[in-house]
């Protein structure tokens, strides 16, 4: 009777322990919970080509916009996170010569100011998807010392989950 | 009965009260609702994150660089010198306008203008009447000319605009200017022994609207 009760006890305190620990040991064999797509159809973990073609020669002026989406796979509520990551060497962000800007769904366009900057933080929930428009110009008052500069950019994008309600 | 004997009573009788405890319906039932709380805030707090990075996107601005008869800034152009002119003489030459091949040239639109001095105060520019075609130069001095009809629009004078409309330059397209400089028949005879320094430049711009 004595066994019984402290194999109950015993059980009882392992199923609590082993609940704590399960969301963290078991999340990561999990599959992806963030899928990006170039056309909102195929997804994948990463974008198979650049947004913007290489090959292409900007000129004081120029303006493109490219577009990707973010599917929230993980099953639940979701915050959106995007930072972008430039290192601005050319300077022409700082100059305000080079001008990025980042609208996310609906929301108003963001303007990339310096890198790490937090571009958007959106709710998204359970298989939504968020269509991201970024748009580059080369400002038409751009001079001649934006020639034969490079500027490479990437963003990180983020979900997070949030509580159920 | 010994005192060790009487405190190991006291002991054995607390284990079986803390065990009575233990076995007791409202503590099971604690127990029980102590691991369903455990379950739910576990639940609450348990916060994943997934990342992903959208890379590989590269900004390149081109390059606009523009090359007269090959070089960057041409000086001691002499092919359209002439001394001892006298009116109806006519000097040409062509001047080819290019920019540098290879990935990053962008390609331009181009003008032109010239200045003229008036040092002497005869105003030999004045007399000097321009033609600007696409074509070729034919003749020898001082009876050059350039064939084809004037670029609609091109500038009839030295001493003003050559070439007000743009035109294009790729990496791969050229362009190339025939320019005659005739001194007018009708020229005063005030003119004999004048002199005028020609200056031209040349402007382009990567706006191509």
């Amino acid at each position: 009777m004595k066994a019984k009760r402290i194999f109950t006890v015993v059980v009882a305190m392992v199923a609590v322990l082993s609940m704590l620990g399960a969301p963290s040991t078991a999340a990561p064999k999990t599959w992806s919970k963030l899928l990006l797509s170039r056309d909102g159809h195929t997804w994948s973990r990463t974008l198979k080509t650049p947004l913007f073609p290489k090959r292409v020669v900007w000129v004081p002026g120029d303006v493109d916009t490219r577009k990707f989406y973010i599917r929230n796979k993980s099953g639940g509520r979701a915050r959106l996170g995007i930072v972008i990551r430039l290192n601005d060497k050319s300077k022409m962000v700082k100059a305000h010569q080079l001008q990025l800007l980042v609208k996310v769904g609906t929301a108003r366009w963001v303007e990339v100011a310096r890198s790490g900057q937090q571009l958007v933080k959106v709710g998204m929930s359970s298989g939504a998807i968020k269509r991201v428009l970024v748009r580059v110009r080369l400002r038409s008052t751009a001079n001649n010392s934006t020639m034969r500069k490079r500027e490479p950019f990437s963003f990180t994008v983020r979900l997070t989950s949030l509580p159920k309600h | 009965m010994s005192r060790g004997t009487r405190r190991a009573a006291r002991r054995s009788a607390d284990v079986r009260r803390t065990w009575r405890a233990l076995a007791s319906a409202r503590v099971r039932a604690a127990l029980g609702l102590g691991l369903v709380l455990s379950v739910g805030v576990t639940g609450t707090f348990a916060f994943w994150t997934d990342a992903a990075s959208v890379s590989g996107t590269t900004f390149s601005s081109g390059t606009l660089d523009m090359k007269l008869n090959g070089s960057d800034n041409p000086t001691g152009y002499t092919v359209l010198n002439i001394t001892n002119m006298v009116p109806g003489n006519s000097m040409a030459a062509v001047i080819t306008v290019s920019t540098v091949t290879g990935l990053g040239a962008a390609p331009f639109k181009w003008t032109a203008s010239a200045t003229a001095t008036n040092a002497d105060t005869k105003n030999l520019r004045g007399s000097l009447v321009v033609k600007i075609t696409a074509g070729t130069v034919s003749g020898t001095a001082p009876t050059m000319t350039c064939s084809g009809t004037a670029i609609a629009g091109s500038g009839t004078t030295l001493n003003g605009p050559l070439i007000t409309t743009g035109r294009l330059v790729t990496p791969n397209t050229p362009d190339a200017i025939c320019i005659q400089v005739t001194l007018d028949a009708n020229a005063p005879t005030t003119l004999q022994g004048a002199t005028t320094d020609v200056v031209m430049n040349f402007s382009a711009t990567s706006d191509l609207a």
